[in-house]
């Protein structure tokens, strides 16, 4: 009896040869805790190889996703730049369709969409100020979009025709189906992130090939709380 | 009920007056002839020097004070008097793309910045705010507040008025050929070295506006970007 159980404590250590002090001091159920990642691991293995893969992945991983925040860096390319015109800011989503776009600089600029209704303020000398003009009206379509790719609905707007390429870094193609819209946008690359699920790495307006916005997210965080106020007010 | 234009006729008379001398140009005071260089260089002075590639923030207030934000890109040859000049919003969408040499193209004009009239009447405040004045010098002294002054006499008959100010602000001012001011220009200089921080442009005509751009980067271009008509 006794050279059993000294045989199963032989076992046991060579079990935990890697990190010898493991089975030299901790007791034995202790040991299945590593486990435990790693079996969340493989359960999340196919979402996490798939999520980007497929519309239904697509789709499956926005459901999971109640609120985004991120900061962004936009580059402005212009045949007549020679550099980059380059803007940063912070961007919040919040489910149903809540969204802030804010400017940090060079013009500090916010743009809410609460409810359907879009508000643009510009900060100047005299502080804040709501902005109204044709600028805005075109936001509010654009917006919208925004908010139908959170939710991984790539394909819902009728005016474009929605293409998925899996790869290392997948991507969401949008390409206008009516020739006047065309004429200003050429196509809308959407890169989803490989490592965060539900998440998108950024975004590149082509108008055409020499003139093209691109915006990379960073800081990216998910599901977190964010307050009403993001949304109703501008600070 | 005859009365009424009795009382109008005078009345109406002193409105003419004061509109007349409120827009009209004024004369002005002769200055020493040995200054005449000096004053001409100052007129001349807030203008590009150079080809130059501009980025401003714009704002755009119309008759009713709505405020429109924008940023402008503009490409300016003052040797070709053309221009490239981009109106995007501040998320990068293009509004409106239009260069100028010898004629005005479109590139791109994004309801309500379709208008004819809009692309001419912003080539021209591009001119008025960032080449010096073609045309002939036809008077030069002091105008208003004592500030030397330069007026120049176009091709198609207006008039253009430069006052350099002493605290460095420069006002440009176009009139028409009835001596009707059409547009007024406020330069204000960076506090050191560069191009100017902020134009304001006022247009008097219809419908009235005013343009605020704010400088947010500059470069000069080499002359080997500067060859060639077209600006890039």
């Amino acid at each position: 009896m006794k050279t059993v159980i000294m045989a199963k404590a032989s076992k046991c250590l060579k079990c935990h040869a890697g990190p010898r002090e493991y089975g030299d001091t901790m007791p034995h159920h202790v040991s299945i805790f590593p486990v435990i990642p790693l079996f969340a691991l493989i359960l999340l293995l196919p979402l996490l190889v798939a999520w980007a893969d497929s519309w239904e992945g697509l789709r499956e991983a926005s459901r999971r996703i109640t609120s985004v925040e991120a900061r962004f860096v936009q580059k402005k390319t212009l045949p007549m730049l020679a550099k980059p015109f380059v803007s940063e800011g912070r961007f919040f989503f919040q489910l149903p369709g809540q969204l802030r776009w804010e400017y940090d600089r060079p013009v500090r600029s916010v743009l809410i969409m609460n409810g359907g209704a879009v508000k643009r303020f510009l900060r100047d000398q005299g502080g804040w100020r709501e902005e109204g003009g044709a600028s805005l009206t075109a936001m509010q379509v654009v917006l919208e979009e925004i908010v139908n790719w959170q939710q991984g609905r790539f394909d819902l707007n009728p005016r474009f025709q929605a293409s998925l390429t899996a790869g290392p870094e997948p991507r969401v193609t949008l390409v206008p189906k009516e020739a006047s819209w065309g004429k200003m946008i050429r196509r809308i690359e959407l890169t989803l992130s490989r490592e965060q699920v539900g998440a998108m790495k950024g975004v590149r307006v082509v108008e055409d090939e020499r003139s093209f916005t691109e915006m990379d997210f960073s800081q990216v965080r998910l599901n977190r709380p964010l307050p009403a106020s993001l949304f109703e007010k501008v600070e | 009920m005859n009365v009424m234009p009795r009382y109008f006729t005078p009345l109406l008379l002193l409105l003419l007056l004061a509109v007349g001398a409120c827009t009209g140009l004024k004369p002005l005071t002769p200055l020493d002839a040995a200054r005449k260089t000096t004053v001409l260089e100052g007129c001349r002075r807030p203008f590009l020097p150079g080809k130059y590639r501009l980025v401003h923030e714009l704002e755009m207030v119309t008759p009713g004070g709505a405020k429109g934000t924008a940023i402008g890109v503009l490409v300016v040859d003052p040797r070709t008097r053309g221009f490239r000049t981009v109106l995007m919003t501040v998320e990068g969408f293009v509004l409106f793309d239009v260069e100028a040499g010898e004629t005005l193209s479109l590139h791109r004009a994004v309801p309500p910045f379709d208008k004819p009239a809009f692309a001419e009447g912003l080539a021209e405040d591009i001119r008025l705010g960032f080449f010096a004045p073609g045309g002939e010098l036809t008077a030069w002294g002091a105008g208003e507040e004592g500030a030397p002054a330069c007026r120049f006499e176009r091709a198609d008959g207006r008039m253009v008025e430069v006052l350099t100010f002493r605290d460095g602000v420069t006002a440009i001012r176009l009139y028409g050929t009835g001596q009707d001011l059409l547009k007024r220009v406020k330069i204000t200089p960076a506090e050191g070295p560069g191009q100017a921080e902020l134009v304001e442009i006022e247009s008097g005509g219809w419908p009235s506006y005013t343009l605020r751009l704010r400088l947010l980067e500059s470069e000069a271009l080499g002359e080997g970007e500067a060859k060639g008509n077209r600006i890039p």
